[in-house]
């Protein structure tokens, strides 16, 4: 129930599709790359640190910043690129926060002037990108507890990464209890223990099927009473069917006064 | 002929298949005029014939239009496109005013069609159009085709002073960007997995189209599908192949290729590639018809070696095409191939003729770890290059297009959560 008693609005369960755009801005060396950094939007920020978990994981890459990857690959900086590449985003309440923070792995490299102005060949530059993102319904509504967890079963990957990674960053800022938008909804419901476990999930962590199983794990009892609750009730209807057509057959033959 | 949207599904799952028809359903009464310069050779016009008839099938009203030039047009677009890959060729008065002028008469006899909310200009032959043809409400896109990483400036200057007037332009990679003043989108081209030149094909056909062609089924083949044009570097790919064959003696070479209407240059080069081949009868050099996809498919699917050897390319969609076939793939690191070979994952990237044999040796000596990099680089294509998400690309540039200046689009309903 919400705070006036009645019940929350249905769950819309949304996806998302990216646009890419370039901004013609290039980096060859250390210098530029962090000149370009401190001149990014968010939207750039997010495209070089998201852009991994929204595509499909097969390749395995532990390292999933393109700012980390072009500095191990092109650069051969691999200790600036583990560091890069082991910044949380969930330690930083925002993109500029999470932006700062690379700024900061790479200013202590200023004070080697060799590496900070060492360029790469022409044609290994990085480029800067952003992200646009294009927010839609994803076929799925829930009322209730045991339809968002059927759709929670159902719904595309790219749905848990928009309701999980990508809505928290667009939330920035708008007051409620939890980053995610699945959680809020829960807590509305009244299931605040799985909403608070859902919010505590990694969703970084592992692909984006691995975190649907996860999310699905954390509601194994309630789903278990909605599978028991399905069946009674096909049993009922059946058995209701079944009783249903004795009594018919019955009948055309007579066997009913 | 086109596959209906819904045989994609077995190919791209459920629930990519579902989510791209939603998003069609928000361009709904919308209008879109595809514009290029030949309706045959190229893959632009690959393209183009299978995306259309999808994007009417998923409700977006699509059209196709196809410039009319002459030899003097063609000829100045060509040197236009081999200067925007950085030769330094001047484009000179003489071309510019034939390209006008053959603007002007395309402009004429488009301009009824090309009233259309919004319109989708592909490479430089009929990027003047707009010059002439847009009306204040119009959405004008400009679909950059070709590698301008290194463009060869005064070329540049003239076609960036057109591309400018575009409400946004579109590259196939990051390294195209040039500075501009309105957006540029970063969109990959594609394959269709149901088209006649990448469908399955019996075992049956792929033999008959080796014996048609007195290739050896039994010996390695190693071959490269392209236009004829210097910058597919033929006469390289002729070298590597001399010195793989120092240690590889059985191997075969099959430079499969044609002219398209729009390539003046083809019909000079083929000739330079026999010469090089010269009495060598293990060098097979086809001049396919248009139109021979199904050859182009059995012989690439025969393959033991794909390479692509180019000195500079848009994107090499031959690529993705041998990575979809599953066949080890050894290529150049110009232009797109990097999306799509990544070293050493999905195949061999090189940069030399020395190196592209050296590689072609691995392959041959190493099957199994080839055939494992083989079955990687068809499932990156099934992510990444195929029409399905090239269609579900162009409907979000053009949403973004009509929703510029967010970086958050909201579509539909809001979220009540």
């Amino acid at each position: 129930m919400t705070s006036d008693g009645s019940a929350p609005a249905p769950f819309i369960f949304r996806t998302s599709v990216e646009s890419i755009q370039l901004t013609g801005r290039k980096a060859a060396n250390l210098a530029e790359l962090h000149a370009g950094l401190r001149e990014a939007e968010g939207s750039t920020i997010y495209h070089h640190t998201h852009r991994f978990y929204r595509a499909h994981s097969f390749l395995g890459a532990w390292n999933r910043s393109d700012f980390a990857l072009w500095a191990a690959n092109n650069l051969k900086e691999e200790a600036l690129a583990e560091r890069m590449a082991a910044l949380d985003t969930r330690d930083y309440p925002n993109l500029e926060a999470l932006k700062q923070a690379l700024l900061e792995t790479l200013a202590p490299l200023e004070a080697e002037p060799d590496r900070w102005q060492r360029k790469v060949p022409a044609g290994l530059e990085f480029h800067f990108c952003k992200s646009i993102s294009l927010v839609f319904p994803a076929g799925y509504e829930a009322k209730n507890l045991e339809d968002f967890l059927e759709a929670l079963e159902r719904v595309d990957l790219a749905s848990l990464y928009f309701h999980l990674i990508e809505s928290p960053l667009h939330a920035h800022g708008r007051a409620r209890p939890f980053a995610n938008d699945f959680s809020n909804w829960l807590a509305e419901l009244g299931f605040e223990a799985q909403a608070k476990s859902l919010a505590e999930l990694n969703p970084y962590s592992g692909d984006l099927e691995s975190l649907r199983t996860r999310a699905l794990g954390l509601f194994r009892k309630n789903r278990f009473q909605a599978a028991v609750h399905r069946a009674v009730g096909r049993v009922e209807r059946e058995s209701a069917g079944e009783a249903a057509s004795h009594w018919l057959q019955r009948w055309r033959t007579g066997g009913v006064k | 002929m086109s596959s209906p949207y819904a045989e994609y599904r077995k190919i791209i799952g459920a629930a990519e298949h579902d989510r791209i028809a939603r998003l069609a359903g928000y361009l709904k009464g919308q209008s879109v005029v595809m514009v290029n310069s030949t309706r045959d050779g190229g893959g632009v016009a690959e393209i183009l014939r299978n995306m259309v008839p999808m994007l009417n099938e998923l409700g977006v009203e699509t059209t196709w239009e196809v410039i009319e030039g002459r030899p003097d047009f063609f000829a100045a677009t060509k040197t236009l496109h081999n200067a925007l890959h950085g030769r330094p060729e001047p484009l000179t008065p003489a071309m510019q005013k034939a390209y006008w002028e053959v603007t002007d008469l395309n402009a004429e006899k488009l301009r009824s069609q090309l009233d259309k909310p919004l319109v989708f200009i592909h490479d430089p032959q009929p990027g003047g159009l707009l010059q002439k043809l847009k009306k204040p409400g119009q959405k004008w896109v400009y679909r950059c085709h070709v590698d301008v990483s290194t463009p060869y400036p005064p070329v540049w200057k003239f076609l960036s002073s057109i591309m400018e007037e575009y409400d946004a332009s579109v590259f196939s990679h990051p390294s195209f960007a040039q500075k501009m003043p309105k957006p540029q989108f970063l969109i990959a081209p594609s394959i269709d997995p149901l088209s006649d030149k990448n469908k399955p094909l019996p075992e049956s056909f792929v033999r008959r189209t080796l014996e048609r062609y007195h290739l050896d089924p039994a010996r390695p083949l190693i071959t490269q599908v392209s236009r004829f044009d210097k910058l597919k570097d033929p006469l390289g790919v002729i070298q590597a192949f001399r010195l793989v064959k120092k240690t590889h003696p059985s191997v075969q070479l099959l430079l499969a290729g044609g002219a398209a209407s729009d390539d003046p240059e083809s019909a000079h080069i083929l000739p330079a590639i026999q010469e090089a081949a010269g009495q060598d009868e293990s060098i097979h050099i086809l001049d396919l018809p248009p139109f021979s996809d199904l050859e182009i498919n059995a012989l690439q699917r025969a393959s033991t070696v794909v390479l692509q050897k180019s000195l500079k390319e848009g994107f090499a969609l031959t690529v993705s095409e041998a990575l979809w076939k599953e066949r080890p793939v050894v290529a150049m690191a110009v232009g797109g191939i990097p999306l799509q070979v990544l070293s050493g994952k999905t195949g061999y990237l090189v940069h030399t003729i020395e190196g592209t044999a050296v590689a072609i040796r691995h392959v041959l000596d190493h099957p199994a770890e080839a055939a494992a990099l083989a079955r990687n680089g068809r499932e990156h294509v099934r992510q990444n290059f195929l029409i399905t998400r090239h269609t579900r690309d162009y409907m979000s540039l053009f949403l973004s297009v009509m929703n510029p200046h967010q970086t958050v689009v909201a579509l539909g309903p809001s979220q009540a959560a």
